[in-house]
C-alpha cells in the first residue's frame, strides 16, 4: 500500500488583532491508503485547523504559513483557487462534526448528493441520480429513490451523518478527513457510524484521518495515533503501543483520565491539572511544562522535538526514556 | 446495517411536497393569487369589459353616483370611473410589480455580494448604499421625473432604482450569518465554486426576508407613484393611474365618496393580496413546513 498523504512541517497561524495565534506549529505525518490515523487532542489543540489546512479551508485571518502537503504525489498547498476546488471533494474530502447543521435545510438530499458527482465526475443529471441511489444504499439508507427527494429535516441525526458520509465518498477520494463525525450522535449511533466507515474503508480503500478528542474511541477505529498538544504532535505510535506504553506525560494523563471498565466505581478519574497554554505564545519551552509532573529544568528552556522511542513510535519529551 | 433505526418512510402515494403543494395549503395566498390574477386580467382586457373610453369626457354627466350605466360613477369630467380604474390598473400594477422586481434584484445582488465577499468590496458597496439612502428620494424623483417622459415603464425604473437600499442591507445581514453555517463549509469542502455557494446554498436560505421586502415594495411603489402624480410629476393625464385618480378625488372626498373609495380599494386590494402572497411564499419556500 502506497502513501497517499504526506504532511511535512505544516504551520498555520491566525493573524488576529490580539496577536498571532500559533494554531499549528510544524506537524508532520503520513498516511497510507487504506490506513486510519487518529489525531487526538483536546479543544484548541489545533487538530481541526490542521485538518482544514489540508483542505485549503482555513478561515481568515488564518493562513497556512509554510509546510508541504503531498496528496497522491502532488504538492497541493500552492494550488490556485480553481485547482483547489477540483481537489476538494474528489481527491480529499471531509465529514464534519455536526450532521444537524452540515446539510442545507432548503435543498433536497438528492440535490446535495448529486452536486459533487456532476461537478467532479462530469455525470449527467440522471447518471448522478442513479449513482446517488447506489451511494445512499451503500451507507445503509433504505428506499433510496424516495429518500433522495426528501429534505434534511426528514432524516434522523444518524441518517444525516450517513448522508454526509455518502457525500464525502461520492467521488471516491483517496483521503477522507473525519472531524469528530460521531461527537454529536448518541452512543449507539456512534457505534453504527464508526462501523459503517470502517466497512466503507475496507471496500473503497481510502485513507482516513480521524480527528477526535475521545481517546477511548480511537482504540476501535485507528491503526496509528498522533497526539496533538498546543499545535504540535507530541507523540505518535500504533494504537497498541500507545495503550501499552505511552511515552509522553500528556498522553499518560489522557489515558489516566479515561474511565476504566474494571474499577470504574471505586477509583476517581484523574484529571490533568491546569489549563492548555495560550497559543499566542511562540514556544521556546515544552508547551506542557506547566502541567507536567515529570518536568525537569530543561523543559522550561528548550522545546523538545519528536524523536524515536521505538519502532514507529515517537515522542516529544526530554524525559521520554524515563517514562 | 441499518436494522433497528426507525426510518420515516413517506407513503408511496404522497408525492414529495414541492413549492406549489406547500403554497396551496396557504388558503389566503391562493385566494390572493386569484385576486391579483383576476385584477390583472381585467385590466389587460379593459376594452372588452367596458363600452367607454378612459378619456371620453361627458360634461352632461359629471360626478354621478354609481348606477347601472356607470358602475362606479363618473368623475368631475364625466369620465366613467370603472373604465378609468381598469386602465389605471394597467399602469399601477405595472409600476408596482416592475419596480419591486428591479429594486429586489438590485438590492439582493448588492447585499449578497457585499456580505459574501466582505472586506473592501463590502465597504465600497455598503457605503454606496448609505449614500443612496441619504439622497432625499422625493426631490430626486421630482428632478428625474421632469427630465424623463413619465410613462409607466420609466416610472417603474426610477422608483425601482431608488428603492433597493433596504433590501441590500437586509440581504447582506442574512448572508453574513448564513455563510458561517456548517453546510456552507461542507459545500466548500466538496469543491463548490463561490457562485454556486452563494446562489444555491446561501440565497435560498435568505429568501424569506427578500420576499417580504419585495411584497412591501409593490405597495410602496404604487403609493410613491400616487405622490408623484399628486405633484403633477407622475404619469400624465389623461392616462389614469390609481394614484392620480385618488389625488383628483381629494377635493370631493366628503361629498362624492365613490371617487375616493374605488381607486383606494383597488390599491388596498392589490397591496394586501401581494402581501398575503409574500406571506404564503415565505412559508412555502421553507421545506421544513414551519409556519413563520
Amino acid at each position: 500500500m502506497g502513501t497517499v498523504l504526506e504532511v511535512r512541517d505544516l504551520v498555520t497561524r491566525f493573524h488576529t488583532s490580539q496577536g498571532v495565534v500559533h494554531a499549528v506549529n510544524g506537524i508532520s505525518y503520513s498516511l497510507d491508503s487504506g490506513e486510519s490515523l487518529a489525531i487526538v487532542g483536546e479543544s484548541g489543540s489545533g487538530k481541526t485547523v490542521a485538518a482544514l489546512s489540508l483542505m485549503g479551508l482555513v478561515p481568515p485571518p488564518g493562513r497556512v504559513e509554510s509546510g508541504e502537503v503531498i496528496l497522491g504525489g502532488r504538492e497541493i498547498l500552492g494550488l490556485s483557487g480553481k485547482e483547489w476546488r477540483n481537489v476538494r471533494g474528489s481527491e480529499i474530502s471531509m465529514v464534519f462534526q455536526d450532521p444537524m447543521t452540515s446539510l442545507n435545510p432548503v435543498l433536497t438530499v438528492g440535490y446535495q448528493l448529486t452536486e459533487g458527482l456532476r461537478r467532479h465526475m462530469g455525470l449527467s443529471r440522471s447518471e448522478a441520480r442513479t449513482e446517488a441511489v447506489r451511494l445512499v444504499d451503500l451507507v445503509g439508507i433504505p428506499n433510496g429513490v424516495q429518500r433522495l427527494a426528501s429534505y434534511p429535516h426528514e432524516f434522523s441525526g444518524g441518517q444525516r451523518q450517513r448522508v454526509m458520509i455518502a457525500m464525502a465518498l461520492a467521488c471516491k477520494p483517496a483521503v477522507l478527513i473525519a472531524d469528530e463525525p460521531t461527537t454529536a450522535l448518541d452512543v449507539t449511533i456512534q457505534d453504527q457510524i464508526v462501523r459503517l466507515m470502517k466497512e466503507l474503508q475496507a471496500e473503497l480503500g481510502m485513507g482516513i484521518v480521524w480527528i477526535t478528542h475521545d481517546l477511548a474511541l480511537v482504540a476501535g477505529l485507528a491503526d496509528r495515533v498522533a497526539v496533538m498538544y498546543a499545535g504540535s504532535i507530541v507523540e505518535e505510535a500504533t494504537v497498541a503501543d500507545l495503550y501499552r506504553r505511552a511515552r509522553h506525560p500528556y498522553t499518560l494523563g489522557l489515558l489516566n483520565s479515561l474511565p476504566d471498565g474494571d474499577h470504574a466505581v471505586s477509583s476517581r478519574l484523574e484529571a490533568i491539572e491546569g489549563r492548555p497554554p495560550d497559543l499566542r505564545e511562540r514556544f521556546a519551552r515544552c508547551p506542557f511544562v506547566d502541567r507536567c509532573s515529570h518536568a525537569i529544568e530543561r523543559c522550561s528552556t528548550e522545546k523538545p522535538v519528536l524523536e524515536s522511542v521505538g519502532e514507529k513510535h515517537t515522542s516529544a519529551c526530554w524525559r521520554r526514556e524515563d517514562l | 446495517m441499518s436494522e433497528g433505526i426507525p426510518v420515516y418512510e413517506r407513503p408511496a402515494h404522497i408525492p414529495p411536497p414541492g413549492l406549489w403543494t406547500r403554497l396551496r395549503r396557504h388558503k389566503l395566498a391562493v385566494i390572493s393569487i386569484a385576486v391579483v390574477a383576476l385584477m390583472t386580467a381585467m385590466c389587460a382586457a379593459a376594452p372588452l369589459l367596458t363600452g367607454y373610453e378612459f378619456d371620453a369626457i361627458d360634461l352632461g354627466s359629471i360626478r354621478e353616483a354609481p348606477s347601472l350605466d356607470h358602475w362606479m360613477g363618473t368623475d368631475d369630467l364625466g369620465r366613467d370611473l370603472f373604465t378609468r380604474i381598469l386602465y389605471g390598473g394597467r399602469v399601477s400594477i405595472l409600476i408596482g410589480v416592475l419596480s419591486a422586481v428591479i429594486g429586489t434584484l438590485l438590492g439582493s445582488t448588492v447585499g449578497s455580494v457585499a456580505g459574501f465577499y466582505g472586506g473592501r468590496l463590502d465597504n465600497v458597496l455598503m457605503r454606496t448604499t448609505d449614500v443612496a439612502y441619504a439622497i432625499p428620494t422625493l426631490p430626486l424623483l421630482i428632478v428625474l421625473a421632469s427630465y424623463t417622459a413619465a410613462t409607466g415603464g420609466s416610472m417603474a425604473l426610477i422608483i425601482g432604482l431608488l428603492s433597493w437600499m433596504t433590501t441590500a442591507r437586509v440581504v447582506r445581514g442574512e448572508v453574513l450569518s448564513i455563510k458561517e453555517m456548517a453546510y456552507v463549509e461542507a459545500a466548500r469542502s466538496l469543491g463548490a465554486t463561490d457562485w454556486r455557494i452563494l446562489f444555491q446554498h446561501i440565497l435560498p436560505n435568505a429568501v424569506g426576508p427578500i420576499v417580504v421586502g419585495a411584497t412591501l415594495a409593490v405597495g410602496n411603489a404604487i403609493i410613491v407613484e400616487s405622490s408623484l402624480s399628486f405633484l403633477g410629476l407622475g404619469v400624465q393625464p389623461p392616462t389614469p393611474t390609481w394614484g392620480n385618480m385618488l389625488m383628483d378625488a381629494q377635493a370631493t372626498m366628503a361629498t362624492k365618496p365613490w371617487l375616493t373609495i374605488f381607486p383606494g380599494m383597488a390599491i388596498l386590494l392589490v397591496v394586501l393580496a401581494v402581501n398575503f402572497i409574500g406571506d404564503g411564499l415565505q412559508d412555502a419556500l421553507d421545506p421544513t413546513g414551519r409556519e413563520a
